[in-house]
């Protein structure tokens, strides 16, 4: 226990010293004295500070970092409840098709403001009411009677086939602007929401973690078999729907703001676990802080990979780079340590 | 050592209400003097009867009563204070160490003010009851079938010390396992007073430790003295096979 609170203290130094580097890294150089000052609104490090650098700082990074570390814990956090509660291993946030239902949604939003307007929906709201739907079809299946785990993954993945049977329909209607979804879809943090709704998406994260962190001991229970739990005195139904439409409503959140990020909720809840073993108490704080550590990474490579290299001006697309450094690390850690599921 | 009992009034179960009834109007008073085993064919609804007594099956008709109270008058936490459960087949795997999954009993006495040092000990004195001090680091998964079966009796009894209900608590294990598995619940009945009820097949186990027999047969649930009920012609009608039997130092043995 006290090795894995030191753990974590070093995991959230780590965290913030990446945040710190993260505010270096774009097309324009701003030394880290100046950085640190900016944030801080203090002359330190430096003799005088740049108005530009500070609008740089603030206005453009300073929100795309908190995006994406917020993301990444939001992410990871629904990964590990979703794999405890559907006791799968192979469970992540979009196992139960929410992300599909938020891409229905973005890609309708924007289809019909490319057939019937001139001007762009905002993919927000129709990404959000997507994912919503499907976890309303989700939990109007959990509300009328008890389902098994199994029947409940069977209908997500249905609701996964049946959403993305009517994306691809669209894909191919909207032909070349078909370009556009396909992007949304790989996820992408370059179009930060302004800092007050990520204050409230933060917010929003922070309820349902302090929710599930106080609910840890329970969240352990759930590893034993559902009449043990409910002979513990859990009432299981209850509990399980409760961490599901918790978690599937901050996964909605975060794909409707930067679309489907995959990998992350996969496979940082394992990480967690090899690290620092299977309680929900070190699991939440560490797939938390591991999850935005991954998401802050990928984005900086991200935004500075291609720019160095081609100066073409487009992004990688961040799904790309969490695969590309996720899957290498987490096979090596895999084949080390043989006991992880 | 309080008593503790059940008192059954016209118990009845049927899985829904088309269905024929799997046991009708049983009248069972158990108290806690020795192992009480559940005996009975496979399909006769030993475990249905054990997961009523635990308080996890709730659309029965009758009465169960609890220490002289309705047992879904209980609260969740307050019937898991009560009772604590071992299921059939501890061959899973739980992610956690002996230590933990014991802990996990404690979780009817938790709440986020208490201090985990009084859990703890409660913890730490199941773990020395079912002797388990030297492995309570190890991680579950690792155990043999005999260790994982004492964890979960361990994790049961830091639950409850009231009443613990074992369904098939011998059933995978070697025999010496199994020997050692009801000697210690022999010892919680006897020493601590723990009221244990379980349900078994080893009719020769249950005729070496149990105390008093229940056991269901014709669509009924009956009581009965072990002394009673351990003859061949008992044994022969209710599992339907011919049996033979010899007494072994004041026990008897059956052959089949």
């Amino acid at each position: 226990m006290k090795k894995n609170f030191i753990v974590s203290i070093v995991l959230l130094l780590i965290l913030s010293a990446l945040i710190v580097i993260s505010f270096g890294i774009g097309s324009k150089f701003i030394n880290i004295g100046e950085i640190i000052d900016i944030i801080l609104n203090k002359q330190i490090f430096s003799s005088e500070i740049n108005p530009i650098n500070k609008k740089i700082i603030l206005q453009i990074r300073l929100p795309r970092i908190l995006f994406s570390v917020i993301a990444g814990m939001s992410l990871s956090i629904s990964g590990l409840i979703y794999q405890t509660i559907l006791k799968n291993p192979l469970a992540e946030p979009f196992t139960l098709g929410v992300s599909s239902g938020a891409t229905l949604g973005a890609a309708i939003a924007i289809f019909i403001s490319d057939y019937f307007l001139k001007y762009r929906f905002p993919i927000f709201p129709f990404a959000f009411i997507g994912g919503c739907s499907t976890l309303l079809i989700l939990s109007i299946v959990l509300l009328k009677r008890n389902v098994s785990l199994f029947t409940l993954i069977f209908i997500g993945i249905s609701l996964s086939y049946f959403f993305n049977a009517f994306l691809t329909l669209l894909l191919s209607m909207l032909g070349n602007r078909s370009y556009e979804v396909l992007l949304w879809m790989f996820g992408s943090f370059s179009n930060p929401p302004r800092i007050p709704v990520l204050l409230l998406y933060f917010l929003g994260f922070l309820a349902v973690f302090i929710i599930l962190y106080l609910s840890n001991r329970k969240l352990d229970i759930l590893y034993l078999s559902d009449e043990l739990a409910e002979s513990s005195g859990i009432n299981i139904n209850f509990e399980r729907n409760l961490y599901l439409a918790l978690t599937s409503a901050i996964t909605i959140v975060t794909v409707s703001l930067c679309g489907v990020i995959g990998f992350v909720g996969l496979i940082i809840p394992h990480l967690s676990r090899l690290l620092f073993g299977s309680k929900h108490r070190d699991l939440l704080v560490s797939s938390a802080l591991l999850g935005a550590i991954l998401l802050l990474v990928s984005d900086d490579l991200a935004r500075s990979l291609l720019s160095v290299a081609l100066d073409y001006g487009k992004e990688i697309p961040i799904g790309v780079i969490t695969s590309l450094l996720g899957a290498p690390f987490f096979i090596y850690f895999l084949i080390k340590n043989r006991t992880v599921v | 050592m309080s008593l503790k009992s059940y008192n059954i009034k016209d118990l009845s179960f049927r899985w829904n209400r088309k269905a024929d009834y799997l046991f009708k109007g049983a009248n069972i008073v158990i108290k806690n003097t020795g192992i009480v085993a559940i005996l009975g064919r496979n399909g006769s609804g030993k475990t249905t009867f054990l997961k009523i007594l635990a308080g996890l099956k709730r659309d029965y008709e009758g009465e169960v009563f609890l220490d002289g109270r309705d047992i879904r008058s209980y609260g969740r936490l307050d019937l898991a204070k009560k009772i604590s459960f071992v299921e059939q087949n501890a061959n899973y795997n739980i992610p956690l160490s002996v230590w933990d999954i014991v802990n996990l009993g404690n979780y009817p006495y938790s709440n986020i003010y208490k201090e985990d040092k009084q859990l703890s000990r409660r913890t730490d004195d199941a773990i020395k009851l079912l002797e388990l001090d030297e492995i309570s680091d190890k991680p579950f998964t690792n155990l043999s079938g005999g260790e994982k079966q004492k964890t979960m009796i361990a994790r049961a009894l830091c639950q409850s010390q009231n009443v613990i209900l074992l369904d098939e608590p011998t059933s995978s294990l070697d025999i010496n396992n199994r020997v050692e598995i009801m000697k210690i619940l022999e010892k919680l009945s006897v020493e601590k007073g723990v009221l244990v009820v379980i349900v078994s097949h080893d009719i020769n186990l249950v005729s070496k430790y149990a105390s008093s027999i229940i056991y269901a047969s014709d669509k009924t649930i009956y009581q009965s003295d072990k002394e009673e009920f351990m003859t061949d012609e008992k044994i022969s009608s209710v599992f339907n096979i011919k049996t033979y039997s010899s007494v072994f130092n004041g026990k008897r043995i059956f052959y089949f």
